[in-house]
Order: structure tokens, then sequence, then C-alpha cells
């Protein structure tokens, strides 16, 4: 393996794992808001 | 958006566009030579998996002996983040590894210490959902262990006789080195920040949420 390789994938390799994590929570955080709002809804309508 | 929250998360995309520019205009190491720059992450990285394991530890001692909501939500916001820098971190070290010494593991103290600390944390995720109704307790008691490993994880290079530079590398950087450490760690720190801001705001909705859902059970008893 050359020193290239190593840095560009150690790099690449962060800066994927940030990402896939913030994409997860951002849709924990949209899928927490619709049962929230459809619980809104719910209690509403009653 | 929180306006601190909005000013920070800028500041740190901003910061994450230039840093590779500065790490690249940092001085070669003499005897590494250019794989060297792994450390620019790889140390921040390390850093943040302890930061996240003692905040972790300090959240779940709230709750188990308080039985404080707000310390489960933060130890639970500062385990995903130790996961996640501590994946980074076992990633980007054997990566250097495999230039620097040819191989890229060995069973050495730092080493081992770090993946035990890691697997530790990942047990901590898997208890809490999987545990059943004791789950957030037992967790907890497992993020104390993590803890007492993290400082060993840190003394580690120094105690016992192992191939991992050590922790007198950060203070015998050269100036030029030093600076472009520096803001890399002050960035990463900064993006821990608004991670742990954004993952607690989650788990304060889940909160909200469960509150809400109970109130509606109760008025349709």
């Amino acid at each position: 393996m050359t020193a290239s390789i190593a840095i560009a994938g150690a790099y690449g390799f962060i800066w994927t794992a940030v990402l896939v994590y913030v994409i997860s929570v951002a849709r924990r955080m949209k899928s927490v808001q619709r049962e929230m709002d459809d619980l809104r809804r719910r209690v509403e309508k009653s | 958006m929180n306006p601190g929250l909005l000013a920070a998360t800028v500041l740190c995309a901003l910061g994450f566009l230039g840093i590779p520019f500065l790490i690249a205009g940092a001085p070669v190491e003499s005897t590494m030579g250019v794989v060297q720059k792994i450390f620019y992450f790889h140390v921040p990285c390390a850093w943040l998996l302890l930061l996240s394991t003692i905040y972790c530890a300090v959240g779940s001692v709230q709750y188990l002996f308080t039985g404080s909501e707000r310390g489960d939500q933060r130890a639970v916001a500062s385990a995903e983040l130790a996961v996640l820098f501590g994946a980074c971190t076992l990633v980007s070290g054997p990566l250097w590894g495999w230039v620097a010494w040819g191989y890229p593991w060995t069973w050495d103290a730092r080493l081992t210490s770090s993946l035990l600390l890691w697997l530790m944390m990942v047990g901590y995720l898997l208890a809490r959902r999987y545990g059943g109704p004791a789950a957030r307790k037992l967790s907890a008691a497992l993020a104390l262990f993590a803890a007492a490993d993290a400082p060993l994880v840190y003394v580690s290079v120094n105690v016992w006789r192992t191939i991992h530079p050590k922790t007198t590398v950060v203070p015998s950087l050269s100036p030029g080195m030093r600076g472009v450490f520096w803001t890399s760690l002050l960035l990463f720190t900064l993006l821990w920040i608004v991670l742990f801001t954004v993952r607690l705001r989650l788990e304060r909705m889940r909160a909200s949420m469960t509150q809400l859902e109970l109130a509606y059970e109760d008025a349709h008893a």
C-alpha cells in the first residue's frame, strides 16, 4: 500500500462515516417528527 | 435551527473544506514521510473516542444514581459518537500502520485497549437496543466499565512496551505541524459538538413523543 492511498482511504472513510451518521440521524428525526404530527392530529380529532 | 448551531455547522463545513489544503501544506515528517499526515485526523478521532466515552459515563452515572433522564439522553448521544469516532480511529490507525510498520495490526497494549473500548461502546448500544426493560440501566453500567478503560488507552503507550507512538509526539511536533494539528483537533471537536447537539435533540424529541403517547393513552383509557 502506498502512503497516498492510505491517506485518501483514511480521510475518505472518516467523511463517509460522518456523512452516513448525519443521514441516519436526519432520517430518525424525520420519523419521530412524523409520528408526533400524527399523534397531534389524533389528539385534535378526539 | 438554533443560530449558534447553524454558525458552528457553517464554521465546521468551511473548516473541513480548508483543512485538506492545510494538511497538504504541512511539513513532511523526515522518518515516516507523507503517511505521517494521517496523524492530523487519526489523533482527533481518537481524542473524540475518549471524550465521548467519558461524557457517556458522566451521563450514565447521573442516570444510575439520580435517575436523571437528561443524563441518560446525553449518555446515549455520546455513545453513538464514541462508536462513530472509534471506527474512524480503528480504520485510520491500521492504514497508517500498514505503510509505516508494514502491517496494519498487532495485539499491543494501545491497539488492543482501543479496540476493547470501541467494542464496549458497541456493547452499550446493543444492550440499549436489545436489553429489554432494564436496557437503560444495563447500558449505563457498561458505560462505567468503558470509562475505566479510557485512561488505560491513553497511558498504555507510556506504561507498556508498545510499537505505537507515545503521547510525547504531540508536544514534540515542529511549529509547522503544531498549527495544523491543533486546527484539525479544534475542527473535529467543533464537529463533535454539532453532532452531539443534533443527536441530543433527537433523543429529546423521542422523550417528548413518549410523553405525548402516554398522555394520549391516559386520556382514552
